[in-house]
């Protein structure tokens, strides 16, 4: 994928803003089952502890849920202090996929208050890139967590492959398996 | 794909353009980048995705517009159908599979769930995922895209590997001259590659 900064391309952009922009476009992003989805997924989240916990630490900062129309990573953006999960505007109810991404955006909140604060784009990328592994690398064991104490689930075979399908399989069965942090940021880098 | 990313003037631009005001926090000025890049099956619509990068994850959008109207790809048919209910499809046998690429990445299945255009199974995601056997047995039963136009209903007959729901099914699909893309036959004569068929199902 190559990318450019600007070219002539742009033109059709001034053409079309003139040179005060425009509002033209009501878009709306939110999902029309947003509720009943973010129902179902604090609901499994309160099958485990590590769940609970999130719900707690979401209910206690009071951060919003956006459920978007989309595809895409969930988060927490902390400019609007809004956690963020993203699912398709065909889908009308959770799953499992979406349940993992849940997880990961709570833990995205809980991580700004634990001292894993979002670093600012314009600093070293070294340091920027460094902090951007640390969340992920969190994230992805919490949700890990998550999943591994919902083994008596009904859903946990669906949790399970989701897991596999975002290629998180290898870091699960260090987790279950009682590794190290370290040991588990070593298979995460290996990818 | 060719992205460019937008000087800051029109990345503003573009931002007041989109954000709504339920949603006006997700979008800022000084934290965010967009890209455009142009689609060969468009006339005048490129796709633009605008990335906010003070979330981390950073999280993106993506819009088809004219640099005027702009059309939230989310998920569903109904912003690609609107952009080629404008005239603005141009389909030929050398670009009807990268629009496929471009809907079945937007779209998914019916139930929304991820569909893969596999053109060459190379470039199939998860790729290292894949086991000895499902490795094998993907390049083993691959077969070649095939592009039939037919003139009297002014429509392409596209014969192509989906990759669905942890299988790859050979799929027979037809694509109208306004981009409407009806899957005509699956053969359901491949392999699972993968074990995870339940990852998008309701729960």
């Amino acid at each position: 994928m190559n990318i450019e900064t600007d070219s002539n391309d742009t033109k059709t952009l001034n053409d079309a803003f003139g040179s005060k922009g425009t509002k033209m476009n009501s878009i709306s992003f939110s999902h029309p089952y947003a509720e009943s989805i973010i129902d179902r997924a604090k609901e499994l989240m309160s099958e485990s502890d590590a769940g609970r916990a999130l719900i707690r630490a979401q209910e206690l900062k009071k951060a919003p849920i956006h459920v978007l129309k989309g595809d895409g990573e969930s988060g927490y953006n902390p400019q609007s202090k809004v956690i963020y999960v993203p699912i398709s505007g065909k889908k009308d109810r959770l799953d499992a996929k979406t349940f993992i991404l849940f997880v990961k955006a709570f833990r995205a909140l809980e991580q700004e208050y634990m001292g894993l604060e979002t670093p600012d784009p314009s600093m070293d990328v070294i340091k920027y890139a460094g902090i951007l592994h640390a969340k992920n690398v969190d994230s992805i064991i919490y949700a890990c967590k998550v999943v591994c104490e919902m083994q008596s689930s009904k859903v946990f075979s669906n949790l399970l492959d989701a897991i596999e399908t975002f290629g998180y399989i290898e870091l699960y069965k260090g987790y279950e398996s009682k590794a190290t942090f370290d040991e588990l940021y070593d298979i995460y880098s290996k990818g | 794909m060719h992205w460019q990313r937008l000087d800051r003037d029109n990345t503003i631009k573009v931002i007041d353009s989109v954000k709504s005001d339920e949603n006006a926090g997700m979008f800022s000025h000084t934290t965010s980048e967009v890209k455009q890049a142009r689609l060969s099956f468009y006339k005048e619509n490129s796709l633009y995705k605008v990335t906010n990068f003070a979330s981390l994850p950073s999280f993106t959008f993506e819009f088809l517009s004219d640099g005027k109207f702009f059309h939230y790809l989310d998920g569903t048919e109904t912003p690609i159908y609107t952009v080629n209910d404008k005239g603005q499809l141009t389909l030929d046998a050398h670009n009807v599979l990268d629009y496929l690429d471009f809907y079945f990445g937007q779209v998914g299945n019916e139930d929304g769930d991820d569909v893969i255009v596999i053109t060459n199974p190379h470039d199939m995601p998860s790729l290292d995922s894949l086991n000895m056997w499902a490795h094998d047995s993907l390049f083993n039963n691959f077969k070649a895209p095939e592009v039939h136009y037919d003139k009297d209903y002014d429509m392409y007959e596209v014969e192509v590997d989906l990759y669905i729901q942890s299988q790859i099914v050979r799929t027979k699909l037809q694509i109208s001259a306004k981009g409407r893309v009806q899957i005509k036959e699956q053969k359901k004569e491949t392999q699972q590659v993968m074990v995870t068929p339940a990852a998008e199902q309701p729960i």
